[in-house]
């Protein structure tokens, strides 16, 4: 198999992880206040892949179609952030957020709105702790919502040569255990950067504990 | 009652208490506990927790300095965890992490920490608690599971090989000739066997491929 030099270490996957723990964490923090119920995002588990890998792995364990949000994201590192979500979640997504007391109709009309609004919550939550603990600022795009299999979301756009942080993720919002995924497509220079940041910020924690 | 009220008698059910909770946590395979005071920064180590660290039991109830946390871990491990122990102090809520500690008795563990921050009114992280899993035990019937399979895999693959020898079409006793002979004669009983059938060639072919596939 070829290594790619931009390919994480094992420690740098590790800080990577707790970099997006505290993010998930914010932003289970923000939906709690939105809803006004527990909400908990588990801690995710993070893969760097290809994208035709992340269709691939997304495709294996959802067969029906997906729903994104996402949003695109530029700075020290620029990319497409998305949350996806099996499509037969998101109306019980979009009720856990809107609340129980609305009708069928009244949640398939908001669907859209709370679907981005989560969205948003989430993935600026992730992204604004990337940016904060990595002290590099990123700035975001407003979040839009898409529907489709696992190798559309992964098509390519522009650069065929991205990588995808892959993240597995699991929600569990008003008593609804709700199974989610993040992704954040990246080219190669982005990596890069992320790479050299994410090593300054392990110096950090590490260095300080020595 | 004055009897009822007196400290005695109040500590007995709490001592009740304890042990309950303690049997549970034992049950579920519980190592031990910990409840990191962010604020004041002092870490409290229940019992088990402290005699699985070498540390005085009393002392770690009074509390520790907090790097008694990173007291016990197994070099290989210990830059994962101060990652991971940075992530909470930063605003993660929820921590879970394997490693292995270096125990009291010598023997390294495996255990999993299952944490969660709790963070005060103006959310800040507050305190920081958790416990501890040995899933030493899981870990190596793992390892063996896994060995296992691999012996089964190489099993399958010899038997696969030993199943292929004897269909090898052969003119004369195998026993007498070396293995480039044998080699040589294999080719060649191939090749005469292709000329004579096409159809049996092509039925070989397809289960080469999926011996190859398996493998």
């Amino acid at each position: 198999m070829m290594v790619n030099a931009v390919d994480l270490t094992e420690l740098e996957k590790d800080a990577l992880t707790e970099v997006v723990n505290i993010g998930v964490s914010r932003a289970a923090a923000s939906l709690r206040k939105m809803v006004g119920h527990q909400v908990l995002l588990s801690v995710p588990a993070v893969e760097i892949v290809s994208r035709e890998k992340a269709a691939t792995l997304l495709g294996e364990r959802e067969s029906n179609e997906l729903v994104a949000v996402q949003q695109s994201f530029s700075g020290a590192f620029s990319g497409r952030a998305m949350l996806i979500f099996p499509e037969e979640h998101s109306l019980a997504l979009a009720r856990a957020v809107a609340g129980d007391e609305l009708s069928n109709d009244e949640i398939a009309d908001l669907e859209q709105e709370a679907l981005a609004e989560t969205g948003n919550v989430i993935l600026n939550s992730c992204l604004a702790t990337m940016a904060n603990m990595l002290k590099r600022p990123l700035t975001m795009s407003i979040p839009t919502v898409c529907k489709g299999s696992a190798s559309t979301l992964f098509e390519a756009r522009s650069d065929k040569d991205s990588r995808v942080l892959f993240l597995y993720i699991n929600f569990s919002i008003h008593h609804r255990d709700l199974r989610g995924y993040i992704a954040m497509t990246m080219d190669m220079p982005s990596l890069q950067s992320l790479k050299e940041l994410l090593a300054e910020f392990i110096q950090q924690v590490v260095g300080n504990q020595e | 009652m004055a009897e009822a009220d007196s400290p005695d008698a109040l500590e007995a059910p709490l001592d009740d208490l304890r042990e309950r909770l303690n049997i549970s946590l034992l049950a579920a395979g519980v190592a031990g506990s910990w409840d990191w005071d962010i604020r004041n920064d002092r870490l409290y180590f229940d019992y088990r927790m402290a005699t699985l660290y070498g540390l005085d039991p009393a002392e770690a109830e009074r509390g520790l300095p907090t790097s008694a946390f990173f007291k016990c871990i197994y070099p290989g491990d210990a830059n994962r965890l101060r990652i991971a122990v940075a992530g909470m102090l930063n605003g993660a809520e929820l921590f879970l992490k394997s490693y292995r500690i270096i125990a009291a008795d010598g023997l390294v563990r495996w255990v999993e920490a299952h944490g969660r921050c709790h963070f005060g009114t103006d959310e800040q992280p507050e305190r920081f608690s958790g416990i501890l899993v040995d899933v030493t035990d899981r870990r190596r019937m793992q390892a063996t599971l896994l060995s296992a399979e691999r012996m089964v895999a190489v099993g399958t693959i010899a038997a696969s090989v030993a199943h292929e020898r004897p269909a090898l079409p052969t003119r004369s006793d195998p026993s007498s000739r070396t293995a480039s002979s044998k080699a040589r004669s294999t080719r060649s009983a191939s090749s005469a066997g292709s000329r004579r059938s096409r159809t049996r060639t092509s039925s070989t072919s397809c289960s080469a491929a999926t011996r190859r596939s398996a493998s």
